[in-house]
């Protein structure tokens, strides 16, 4: 029994590997959209039985009977949840997200407008926060149980213990209020100062394109606090993940094996314990950038910063909930995308999870 | 049978630690004759595998030793890493118990063979695959061009065993160190990498320790046998000898306790058999 292996045919059929993928595909895709549909529904519900009625917020004080109910009409809010609930679907189904009560702009304009903001934040965040947290967790590891390590444990904890929020206020108290080196929560640029002309979106690249050096400093300097703010929250989980999977792939048997067939130690590390180390990181800068293009709602809001998280902000505020419900859609749309090429990364890195 | 390839000479062993010293292996010596099959043999815990990676230095961090180990003449102990470097895989190969974790699960299995073949033979790429899958053959793998493209998850665990003696084939070492090679198998598969461990050693001319705590399994195919206990030598003795006439009540109850396991051997052989289907016959139900 033991040797014989039984005969496999060398290729499948290229057509019925082809089916077999775009019926995955379409699963996935069709979740997703469940997914997405859920989401949407929930906040519809949720928004209009929680938030305070915005006509209330939208009349002068004192008007009467007939202006709210003027107003409520405009708005689409008069009809029975129910209705107004088909309506929200059939322009959605169109991709009409709605008008904004607050901006009076299509809430998809609206988004667009803000996206560059957000991106110009969240990039660079996530730059210094990946390399950071993958960088730092190495080294934890490298030198388990040393100094470097207590030292970076500890920067890890009090960055994960602090709320974003609460980590820009001080910032800005220290950096801003009692040093007075970096500017204030004044969002992208000083007052008066004009922006670039658009070309990326990012002001700082945007005026050094245009050769404004003197531009691109400014929206640098606003940049700095926000951007750290963001970082400190990215990188402390990815530290964490690898440090911890660096520390079990080093006490892995095939680490073991490669140093007993005479591998240089430099090449073990790299070729071998690194490529398992960092695949549970893969998700944790998913969720890293999940976090810097929605879940900076607060942090853009200490910062005055005109981005997605400050937009919803104001429609919480204001009960504009065509501006709240887009923006829950788009948080919905980013975290399905991003789970979807999570799943595409670890196909790609991991041999164990290919069927 | 000539000099000794090996020599540990008081070896000793401590887990240093903060709660305090623990000593595991205590004045530890015995000889590798050069040529044959030299088994070494204990419970679990006797302090076996610890003596062997200490030969490559590959104890784990926390263990101090002392001690003297030499390898044809040179003393081993206190190297430093370049020159365990030059010893490792080219000199002295050794495969461990656990075949399926000791390969990386991330590389393909020909990649991770071509590497060791390049480091230690100097080859092309091309030459190294050529290599690596004649050696695969040469170990009763079947299709072994296929399987050099698979990972180690869709090996089963004799056939990654064998994966792991080809890799130290291709070293071309002077001496094969076998860790528990075919514990965790099922009987005919612990058979079948005994006998190529056997015929492999008489082939390349090749000097053979084999670790492991089943002495029913090294029975007529080791030429001596070193007995631990405790992390303590107890006993070395040629295989005739040892066999025939143990010298220490240790030794006789292991060789009581074998005759059992042998005994139930047979009972467990249905159960392993349809191990072995499962995980040889086909590759890409567990994938
Ligand atoms: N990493 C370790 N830390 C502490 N003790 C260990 C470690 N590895 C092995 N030991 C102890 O050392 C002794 C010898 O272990 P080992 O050489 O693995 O035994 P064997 O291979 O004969 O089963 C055992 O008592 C075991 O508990
Ligand atoms: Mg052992």
């Amino acid at each position: 029994m033991v040797g014989t292996v039984t005969a496999r045919p060398t290729a499948e059929p290229a057509a019925a590997r082809l089916a077999a993928v775009a019926l995955l595909a379409g699963r996935k895709l069709g979740g997703a959209l469940l997914v997405i549909w859920g989401v949407v529904t929930f906040t519809f519900l949720v928004v209009r039985v929680v938030a305070p009625d915005p006509i209330g917020l939208l009349v002068p004080p004192g008007a009467g009977t007939e202006v709210r109910d003027a107003v409520r009409t405009e708005l689409g809010l008069d009809g029975s949840i129910v209705s107004q609930y088909g309506i929200y679907l059939g322009h959605l189904a169109r991709g009409d997200l709605g008008t904004s009560f607050g901006t009076n702009q299509p809430v998809s304009d609206d988004l667009l407008d803000r996206f560059p903001a957000t991106l110009e934040l969240a990039v660079p965040a996530l730059i210094i926060g990946v390399a950071l947290g993958t960088g730092l967790g190495i080294v934890a590891a490298l030198r388990r149980g040393r100094l470097a390590d207590h030292a970076i444990r500890v920067v890890t904890v009090a960055a994960l213990a602090m709320p974003p929020f609460w980590l820009g206020l001080m910032l800005l108290s220290l950096f801003f209020v009692s040093l007075g080196i970096l500017p204030g929560p004044i969002g992208r640029l000083p007052a008066g100062v004009d922006p670039p002309p658009t070309m990326t979106g990012s002001y700082v690249l945007d005026a050094l394109l245009a050769g404004d050096t003197q531009t691109a400093g400014l929206a640098a300097a606003q940049l700095v606090l926000p951007v750290a703010v963001l970082a400190c929250g990215i990188f402390a989980p990815i530290t964490r993940v690898a440090r911890s999977g660096m520390v079990e792939a080093l006490r892995s048997d095939y680490v073991r094996t490669a140093t007993a067939y005479g591998f240089p130690h430099r090449r073990v590390l790299t070729a071998h314990a690194l490529r398992n180390a960092l695949l549970p990181v893969i998700t944790m800068i998913a969720n890293g950038v999940a976090f810097a293009f929605t879940g900076a709602v607060l942090v853009e809001g200490v910062f005055g910063w005109p981005g997605i998280g400050q937009y919803a902000l104001v429609a919480v505020q204001q009960s504009d909930f065509p501006a709240l419900q887009g923006f829950v859609l788009y948080a919905a749309v980013v975290y399905v995308v991003l789970y979807a090429l999570v799943d595409l990364a670890y196909a790609a890195a991991d041999p164990r999870t290919r069927s | 049978m000539s000099a000794a390839l090996l020599e540990v000479r008081g070896l000793s062993g401590v887990f240093r630690t903060r709660a305090g010293d623990t000593p595991v292996l205590h004045d530890v010596s015995f000889d590798l004759p050069a040529g044959g099959i030299t088994a070494v043999v204990g419970e679990t815990g006797s302090g076996k595998s610890l003596t062997a990676l200490s030969i490559l230095g590959l104890q784990p961090p926390g263990l101090v030793t002392g001690g003297s180990i030499r390898f044809d003449g040179r003393e081993l102990m206190g190297l430093d890493e370049a020159g365990y470097r030059a010893l490792r895989g080219s000199q002295i190969a050794m495969v461990f118990q656990d075949a399926r974790s000791s390969l990386n699960p991330v590389l393909t299995v020909g990649r991770q063979l071509c590497d060791v073949a390049r480091l230690h033979r100097g080859l092309s790429r091309r030459d190294a695959a050529a290599l690596v899958e004649q050696t695969l053959a040469r170990v009763a793998i079947p299709e072994p061009r296929r399987r050099m493209a698979q990972y180690p998850h869709e090996f089963s665990g004799g056939m990654a065993q064998r994966v792991m003696i080809v890799m130290a084939l291709l070293c071309e070492p002077r001496l094969l160190l076998l860790d528990e090679p075919t514990t965790g198998l099922d009987v005919t598969t612990q058979a079948d990498v005994m006998e190529l461990i056997v015929a492999l050693t008489q082939e390349a001319g090749l000097t053979t320790c084999l670790v492991t705590h089943d002495l029913g399994l090294v029975g007529e195919a080791c030429d001596r046998v070193v007995v631990m206990r405790r992390g303590r030598v107890v006993e070395q003795a040629d295989a005739a000898t040892f066999f025939s006439d143990p010298a220490t009540d240790y030794a006789r109850t292991l060789l009581a306790a074998n005759r059992d396991t042998v005994d139930q051997g047979t009972a467990n052989q249905g159960t392993a058999n349809q191990d072995t289907a499962n995980q040889d016959t086909e590759p890409e139900g567990t994938a």
